[in-house]
């Protein structure tokens, strides 16, 4: 049987109204699980880079900054082999590699005031929608730092990028079809680093003009499966795909490639997605906050494509 | 290349901090300014929101001192090569830019390691610099208050503290609640001084 919804705010309300701490630790404990639990269904970087939590014991200590730092290494560059003749030497080189600086910052949701009598006012489940509203903030802001990060790596459109020697952010004329769709996912494999796409990212209204392609393009019944049931039904060379509806982030007719994730940067989450919640006299106020660090490291592990 | 620790660029407060609910904004510095929104300097706000270094121009206002700027890894950390910034290591996901400032309205009375060096006495006009090497810098008013084409005042020197306890140099002695500039406990010479705004005349 449900909680009639004003009887669970005034639950809510009588734990930060008792000044006991336990009770008004239980309230705030309530808030952060139901926002931990929507990062987890909601993050689309991190169905791209797979979070590691990590503690205080795992940074690294800075000389010239007291903000969190965690070094990452990353796979060294070597020269190639040759051929030679018999008796001959080796050249040799000196090992080296980048080591890479993933600092840690906050984000943070705005503070909401609130007077505590006022809360049982409400019919409607004002914890859930006050979580829920975090936790959209957070993701939000989490999502656009990442994608800003990769925006700035891929760089200009059908520009050679430097370090793969290939583009990284193409334009495919055409519309979608079966050859421009093999075109988009071979982006990447143009590097000389010769990754493979694994994960690729779209919005919801690229998804619905993916699944207005017929069964001329698709070759089998897909076509009416993906009419009919939707995008879940859409398969393309076992690639993840992932489809966002912050449009914002990543807008019409723009695919996102990323390979393995271990191949594309790292995400460290020192401190997850928590609710702050102080309670002093009829003022309730509380914010939600999460300490974390995501480096994009390699670009040749991203692919972006722009259908024109 | 030379070492710097956290303390060599800095905004202190001596007063006025009082945790949450405080004016601060955050925002991203404009292009042209970028290298020079360090902790401790003064800018304004532009058309775009966007902090600029330098005394408000002609009928604008406020004045914002940089408390986390871009000398900050939590605030920049592009990773980009020093000898090509067109080579890029990593690009942080989570440090996009965004610093950190205090409104100059009042309230505060700050320490900053971002000023001119010269002369200064207390209760001292101060503006902000632009020339090179003064960019966003505090610097002592030359001029009249009020008078025409006056920059921007942005606060007024006040009396260094510095207690002879624990002095650095013999010097620093004679410094005690004394004249604006001093040397703090990390040896770093600097300015102490109220935040006040008096717009730029016209």
């Amino acid at each position: 049987m449900a909680i009639k919804t004003t009887l669970r705010n005034e639950a809510f309300l009588n734990e930060v109204q008792s000044g006991s701490p336990q009770l008004v630790k239980q309230a705030q404990e309530r808030m952060t699980s139901m926002v931990r639990l929507m990062v987890r269904e909601g993050a689309v970087d991190r169905q791209v880079l797979v979070p590691e939590y990590i503690t205080y014991s795992d940074l690294d200590r800075q000389v010239d900054t007291d903000v969190m730092v965690k070094i990452v290494d990353v796979e060294p560059n070597s020269p190639a082999a040759f051929s030679v003749g018999f008796g001959s030497a080796s050249p040799m080189f000196w090992i080296a590699a980048r080591r890479v600086r993933a600092t840690f910052n906050r984000i943070k949701t705005n503070e909401a005031l609130y007077d505590v009598e006022l809360l049982g006012t409400w019919e409607m489940d004002i914890q859930e929608v006050i979580a829920n509203n975090m936790i959209r903030d957070i993701l939000a802001r989490e999502d656009g730092g990442f994608f800003n990060a990769v925006n700035d790596f891929v760089g200009a459109a059908d520009a050679i990028n430097s370090v793969t020697q290939s583009v990284t952010y193409a334009t495919i004329y055409g519309g979608y079809t079966r050859e421009t769709l093999q075109e988009a996912a071979a982006v990447m494999l143009k590097s000389a680093y010769r990754l493979q796409p694994v994960t690729v990212v779209i919005n919801t209204v690229t998804a619905r003009r993916l699944m207005s392609l017929g069964r001329e393009e698709l070759g089998d019944d897909s076509a009416g499966r993906i009419f009919r049931e939707g995008f879940s039904q859409w398969k393309f060379d076992n690639l993840n795909w992932v489809v966002t509806s912050k449009r914002h982030i990543v807008a019409d007719d723009e695919m996102y490639f990323f390979a393995d994730p271990r191949a594309v940067g790292k995400f460290y989450i020192l401190n997850d997605t928590t609710t702050h919640l102080t309670v002093d006299g009829h003022d309730l106020r509380f914010y939600s906050s999460q300490t974390y660090s995501q480096v994009v490291v390699n670009v040749a592990g991203l692919a972006k494509v722009r259908f024109a | 290349m030379p070492v710097t620790q956290v303390f060599t660029n800095q905004l202190n407060f001596v007063a006025g901090y009082f945790g949450r609910g405080m004016l601060q904004k955050v925002v991203l510095p404009a292009d042209n300014s970028k290298a020079f929104a360090i902790s401790g300097r003064c800018g304004y706000l532009d058309n775009n929101g966007k902090w600029v270094h330098g005394p408000c121009p002609t009928g604008k206002g406020l004045p914002f001192f940089v408390w986390r700027g871009v000398n900050n890894f939590d605030t920049t950390n592009d990773g980009t090569d020093s000898g090509d910034s067109a080579l890029k290591h990593w690009i942080s996901g989570n440090a996009r830019g965004f610093i950190t400032c205090f409104a100059g309205t009042g309230g505060y009375e700050f320490q900053t390691t971002e000023f001119v060096s010269g002369t200064y006495n207390n209760g001292d006009a101060l503006t902000v610099g632009t020339a090179s090497g003064e960019e966003g810098k505090l610097k002592a008013l030359s001029g009249t208050l009020y008078a025409a084409n006056t920059p921007a005042v942005v606060g007024f020197a006040s009396p260094f503290h510095q207690t002879p306890e624990n002095f650095l140099t013999s010097s620093v002695a004679n410094q005690a609640n004394a004249v604006p500039v001093g040397t703090n406990a990390h040896g770093k010479s600097v300015l102490n001084f109220h935040t006040w705004f008096i717009p730029r005349s016209a």
